[in-house]
């Protein structure tokens, strides 16, 4: 018990002597330092354009990397300017600004000890800008799968530490070679931020563990089970837990990753991996919910027990999502920490006083939470009354854009959270393919939800609404189609989903939910790619889409244009240069239904980025991919059945990292004209060259798109959709994707010989056939669905998804008792030979006197 | 060890297809075509090497028909080869552009040897009038021969040995080509063999000559790897070689080789017979040896089953039927002779080993048959041999099926042990495999159960399915 009262004791302390990281204002956000931009843009794949804008970016004078670098090595005491320029003038000064030179020393050895000692507490936390960014880093540029492969992962190791480098400049700029050596070395300890929680727990007090019988009895009935921890905070407390859990508002309601949950009975997952911002509990400061679960007062709690607080219940989450600690992917095995927390609940750690491991939490800048509660009613959500949203005739449509890492995704998320405590659907329309938030990427999709998502995107997978898979990580290869498709996906919206019938809710108990059921609002996650061509596409995204409220990020690399061309009258551009009048589309396809004048009713919210710390660094957004495929291809995604909805569906989704990808067994189904799989699509780079003879070839070993096909399309139809495979053939806008699968192996029957393909295509479709086994996350009720697949090979899987980490490789035994000369897909023998690399894109380059 | 790659193709045979495809003497539009064709698949993935995308434009850009008909197929076409060879020189030098600042273009080339004409012609194609389609032309072949060399064939380099890259890849590549001249010699003299009328222009006759003048360009020692190894010159079916019982290499092997050897003896490669008998020398008295190295196509590794031992030591009288053979032929009046000298050479290496390996029953019957060859130094030596019984005609056959049939007794016993074991094993594990799942928090909704509700598709089981690299089928 020493232990807890000391814990205890240094969250007193830290508590008096520091402001809570949510009540201090974080600095300012600043997008992504330009250095940062070009160190990754470098090895990414991207298109010439974007490299052009990226590279004017910086402020000229003296914002480029080599001479951050320059300055950074220089030894002598010259002091640079501090890195004000990267920040808003707006906002507050830097913490550090140009001391005085002699006084240089003192500081260097103030901020060592201030940055490396574990021991001090939160009240550093003011001066490392708290994060709120999660999988929005998940940018789509065209960073095409850049360094997943573990071949390159000295590199990768290389830039991540560049990064960090880089990141944590802005604190470190008066101690100039002090810290940043160091964060080279000792890249775990040092980052160890105190951000803490102020919540002191008392057992007994505010905090009471019970047993899963005695909370049955009380009244507690849903899907999740197990022991459960009550929890009372104060009015400013709070309280951060890593690792996942499930969280169960008991009354009043609390806020959390910038979103409220009321107690309304329901249970929420919640994912807190330490690579992502952790999400803070504290309790709503809307004071007119003073609801609270039925059964409350069944609960048995001491009699000391605060109950007047804000009650909630911490259970433990049995998803298996943090089997990833088997290490199953490289770089996240310590994402979930520890298998059981403090408080003896597995996976969950609280972090309370000083916490081993470096963490950030999610922090809601001030523009966030204004434009969350100016353009969302948080505070009536109890109230019956109409708010302007029903009264007015428009649905909300937001959209969210700005560019990569700035918190896009995040503050998607959060709005979408908050409609949900309001309505009883809420549609999501994805365009980021860089990093879907509900799939790994790679797709235009349609989702419809009925439940908060707490957590980083690879933690919560789900079976679209309806979606287009493009297969790659950029629209820059596919812009036509990734405009049709969004297109079409907005039609679908406005047509079936949009305006729903109260009566074919899915939910029974209409009345009992306050919530609106027969309007089901819009948000549109967009691409991080908002130069060149990526700003024609967002242009034409939001003039399809017709957004009513408009949420742009800001960051430095906005100029006067970049803030006008996203206005309606910003066309001006669209008369110019090359791209401008691709992809076509038409802005008038819809009977304006709602209103006359949309213009009008627009709502504009300017943010600001999110706050970044040099933790963040850690992971780059290839890292990420890695992690969402990885972890995608370990799970098993539930989908509703006839009688449940997607909420309970969702808290069915479980991961299985007990074994190696390889060996899980796979599914076998038959492909060739009249089979179960009678639709093979090649999308993609080189896609029309690939011949009927090679299709096992490219299909082997490939990550595909197990997709849904119009079965009623009369077969022989010009586009010869009888046919298993039509070289260049392009899946039609009614293909509606499902899910992911990996070919594992294929067999092909028929022996089609060279001589068929070449006298045409007549005898060749009726004898291909084959097996093919798969691997695929998603449940058997989609899986019937299926009848094709599309494949686009610029998303594979990852080395390690194809290695089995339960074993140490070595040279002798290879993988699975295979050898590795008969290892498909992995070379071990070394050689290295002109242009034997992955490619390289030369990026913003510089000249010598320029 | 390093870490293992990722590549887009599967193994290196699929690899080592492309490359015929491209570059065999025998590729042509068609198999280019195909290898434009496989090329495309690897072109979508993030993992393919450079030099593959760069190999897939200048090929299709290669196979345009050339030269062009009219002014405008002309002027197309000197857009697409200079935007061919500028895409070719920047994506071979970009990656080296890793300094902060940019650095020329024509030194960076230089530094991966390419020719400095084509660097030129980069920066005239881009910045300059487009160059004349002939030198355009010319251009591309040598950018595609750059790659070739320099990429493609280090790529395929078995072993990373000593030897210097270069010559290493040089060896390598030779070898490939005189291992497909070889088979295509067979190919043809056995078709013209199989015919009775045969002239001496027909097809096979040219193509004949064609192999025999393409074999004088390639180094010595490659030939006589090649043809020592498998496929050379003994025939790969049992029933097709020489038994043990003869001392001369069978009609058709005879019949089939030496028009070749003759010629290539007589024009590029006058020492070729001694170098041939040297080299089946070293591999006989050699014991270590590795015959299944030379097993190109051959993927078993495991335990010598009765018929690869048997396969082996037919193999090696095979190979000491040739060396008798030659040894033996000097008075005929194919003019390829031992020289005695030679002779005397390979003798003394003979009976140094025959201490050593007086019971290897193939350098025992070579030793005979040698050494009863007239004029031979070795004559009357056999009564040296320590176990003169067992020289005994009658014995011979005997003797080898008894050795082997006992040790492949044991051999047969132990591998059904080992079945056992392995079966046993997988009885043991499947049950804690589910074990392990059940203690996890992380249980699957009990797949199986629900899983084979859908028609036509089918989880596999763990009787049916065992695990394997991704791209294996895992068949149990």
């Amino acid at each position: 018990m020493s232990a807890l009262a000391a814990r205890r004791a240094a969250a007193l302390a830290a508590s008096s002597s520091a402001p809570s990281p949510s009540s201090s204002t974080p600095l300012k956000g600043r997008s992504p330092s330009p250095a940062a931009d070009i160190e990754e843009s470098e090895g990414e794949g991207s298109s010439e354009s974007e490299s052009e804008g990226e590279s004017s970016t910086p402020p000229p004078p003296m914002s480029t990397s080599n001479k951050k670098r320059k300055i950074r090595r220089s030894p002598s005491g010259n002091i640079p300017t501090p890195p004000q320029r990267y920040y808003n003038a707006s906002t507050e000064q830097p913490r550090i600004t140009i001391p005085p030179t002699q006084a240089n020393n003192t500081t260097v050895n103030q901020n060592r000890k201030r940055r490396f000692s574990p021991a001090v507490p939160a009240e550093i936390s003011n001066e490392y800008p708290s994060d709120s960014d999660d999988s929005s880093v998940g940018d789509s540029d065209a960073d095409i799968a850049e360094e997943e492969g573990s071949g390159e992962d000295e590199e990768a190791i290389n830039e991540v530490d560049e990064g960090r480098i880089k990141w944590a400049l802005p604190m470190s700029t008066d101690s100039t070679p002090g810290p940043s050596r160091r964060t080279k070395t000792k890249p775990a300890v040092l980052d160890s931020i105190s951000n803490t929680s102020n919540f002191n727990p008392i057992e007994g007090i505010n905090l009471y563990k019970m047993s899963e019988d005695e909370l049955s009895a009380s009244g507690l009935q849903d899907e999740y089970s197990g022991d459960g921890l009550i929890l009372s905070l104060a009015k400013d407390e709070t309280l951060i837990i890593a690792g996942t859990y499930i969280l169960t508002p008991l009354s009043r309601s609390i806020t959390i990753s910038s979103c409220v949950l009321s107690s309304d009975e329901s249970s929420h997952q919640i994912f807190a991996p330490t690579s992502h911002p952790i999400p803070i509990i504290a309790p709503s400061p809307a004071t007119s919910s003073a609801k609270s679960v039925t059964w409350l007062n069944d609960l048995r709690l001491p009699k000391k027990f605060i109950k007047t607080g804000t009650l909630f219940l911490i259970r433990e989450n049995p998803c298996g999502i943090d089997g990833l600690r088997f290490g199953a992917i490289p770089g996240f095995a310590h994402i979930w920490l520890e298998e059981i927390g403090n408080w003896g609940l597995r996976g969950v750690h609280p972090v309370i006083g000083s916490f081993p491991t470096p963490i950030y939490p999610h922090i809601t800048p001030p523009t966030w939470s204004e434009a969350l509660s100016s353009s969302l009613p948080l505070n009536a959500t109890q109230s019956n009354s109409l708010t302007h949203y029903e009264s007015a005739e428009e649905p909300f449509v937001g959209i969210v854009k700005g560019p990569k890492r700035t918190g896009k995704s995040t503050f998607a998320r959060s709005i979408l959270n908050n409609l949900l405590e309001k309505y009883e659907k809420v549609a999501w329309l994805e365009c980021d393919l860089g990093q879907g938030e509900f799939s790994p990427g790679g797709i235009v999709g349609l989702w419809i939800l009925d439940k908060q998502v707490i957590g980083p995107s690879f933690t919560h997978p789900l079976i679209p609404y309806r979606a287009h898979y493009l297969g790659t990580f950029t629209p820059l290869t596919c812009p036509d189609e990734y405009i049709s498709s969004i297109q079409h996906l907005i039609e679908i919206y406005k047509f079936d989903i949009q305006h729903q019938h109260a009566s074919f809710s899915s939910s029974s108990e209409v009345d009992s939910s306050s919530k609106i059921n027969d309007i089901i609002p819009l948000v549109i996650n967009t691409q991080g790619w908002v130069k060149g061509l990526g700003e024609d596409l967002l242009r034409s995204i939001e003039q399809i889409a017709e957004p009513n409220h408009i949420y742009t990020f800001n960051s430095i690399t906005s100029h006067n244009e970049f803030d006008t061309s996203y206005t309606r009258n910003g066309n001006s551009h669209s008369q110019g240069n090359g791209w401008t009048n691709s992809p076509p589309y038409n802005t008038n396809h819809l009977p304006d239904l709602y209103s006359t004048d949309n213009t009008s009713k627009r709502k504009e919210y300017k943010l600001e980025s999110a706050p970044t710390t040099a933790l963040q660094a850690r992971f780059t957004a290839a890292d990420f991919r890695v992690l969402s495929i990885i972890s995608y291809f370990h799970c098993s995604i539930s989908s509703p059945t006839s009688n449940d909805t997607e909420a309970t569906a969702k808290s069915r989704t479980r991961w299985d990292f007990s074994k190696p990808i390889l060996a899980i067994n796979p599914w076998q189904v038959e492909y060739g004209v009249n089979k179960i799989i009678n639709k093979v699509y090649l999308i993609g780079e080189g896609n029309e060259g690939i011949l009927f003879d090679d299709l096992s070839i490219a299909l082997n070993g490939s990550i595909v798109a197990l997709v849904e096909t119009d079965r009623s399309e009369p077969s022989g139809s010009e586009d010869q959709s009888g046919e298993l495979y039509v070289q260049g053939r392009i899946p039609s806008l009614e293909t509606n994707y499902l899910g992911l699968a990996l070919i594992r192996s294929i067999t092909c029957f028929s022996t089609s010989s060279t001589s068929s393909v070449l006298n045409g295509n007549d005898d060749m479709t009726q004898n291909p056939s084959g097996k093919i086994q798969l691997l695929t996350p998603i449940s058997t009720e989609t899986l019937k669905r299926c009848n094709g697949i599309i494949k686009n090979g610029s998303i594979e899987m990852p080395t390690p998804g194809l290695m089995d980490w339960t074993k140490p490789i070595n040279e002798q035994d290879g993988i699975a008792g295979y050898n590795w000369d008969n290892v498909p897909f992995l070379d071990v023998s070394g050689i290295e030979v002109v242009g034997g690399e992955r490619r390289r894109w030369r990026k913003n380059i510089m000249r010598k006197g320029m | 060890m390093k870490a293992p790659k990722r590549t887009p193709w599967s193994s290196r045979s699929e690899l080592e297809e492309l490359f015929e495809m491209l570059f065999s003497p025998s590729a042509d539009v068609d198999s280019r075509r195909k290898g434009v064709a496989r090329m495309s698949i690897y072109i979508s993935s993030p993992s393919c090497p450079t030099f593959i995308h760069l190999l897939h434009s200048l090929v299709s850009v290669e196979l345009l028909p050339y030269p062009p008909r009219g002014i405008e197929e002309n002027q197309r076409l000197r857009m697409m080869i200079g935007m061919a060879v500028v895409r070719f020189i920047n994506g071979l030098v970009d990656p080296l552009q890793n300094g902060p600042y940019a650095r020329p273009i024509s030194h960076l080339a230089a530094s991966l040897s390419i020719p400095p004409s084509l660097i030129a012609l980069r920066h005239q194609a881009t910045h300059e009038d487009l160059p004349p389609l002939p030198l355009l032309h010319q251009a591309l072949g040598q950018c595609i021969a750059y790659l070739h060399h320099y990429s493609f064939l280090p790529l395929l380099a078995t072993s990373s040995s000593t030897l210097p890259p270069g010559v290493e890849e040089r060896l390598r590549a030779s070898e490939k080509r005189v291992e497909s001249l070889t088979r295509r010699w067979k190919k043809v003299i056995k078709t013209r063999l199989r015919e009775k009328e045969v002239r001496e222009e027909d097809q096979s006759a040219i193509e004949m000559r064609k192999i025999q003048r393409d074999l004088t360009n390639e180094p010595t020692d490659v030939i006589v790897d090649v043809l020592v190894g498998q496929g050379g010159l003994v025939p790969l079916a049992i029933t097709k070689r020489a038994t043990f019982n003869a001392n001369s290499p069978t009609t058709p092997s005879l019949k089939i080789w030496l028009p070749l050897l003759s010629y290539l003896t007589e024009t590029a490669h006058p020492d070729l017979i001694t170098r041939l008998s040297s080299n089946i020398l070293d591999l006989l008295l050699n014991p270590s040896y590795d015959y299944s190295s030379g097993f190109k196509y051959n993927v078993g590794v495991s335990v010598d089953t009765e018929g690869q031992k048997e396969d082996k030591e037919s193999f090696k009288w095979n190979l000491a039927v040739w060396l008798i053979w030659f040894w033996s032929t000097s008075n005929d009046s194919v003019n390829f002779i031992l020289s005695e000298e030679d002779k005397s050479e390979f003798s003394r290496r003979i009976i140094s080993v025959m201490i050593d390996f007086h019971d290897d029953i193939v350098i025992r019957r070579l030793f005979k048959a040698i050494s009863s060859t007239s004029g031979s130094k070795l004559n009357g030596m056999d009564n040296l041999l320590p176990d003169p019984e067992l020289e005994e005609d009658g014995l011979k056959g005997l003797e080898v099926d008894a050795e082997i049939s006992g040790d492949d007794n044991l051999d047969q016993m132990e591998n059904r042990l080992k079945q056992f074991e392995q079966l046993a094993n997988s009885r043991k594990s499947a049950p804690t495999t589910k074990a392990i799942s059940k203690n996890q928090i992380s249980t699957l909704p009990d797949a199986n159960t629900i899983d084979d509700e859908i028609p036509g598709w089918h989880r596999s089981t763990s009787q049916e399915w065992n695990p394997c690299p991704i791209g294996c089928s895992g068949r149990a």
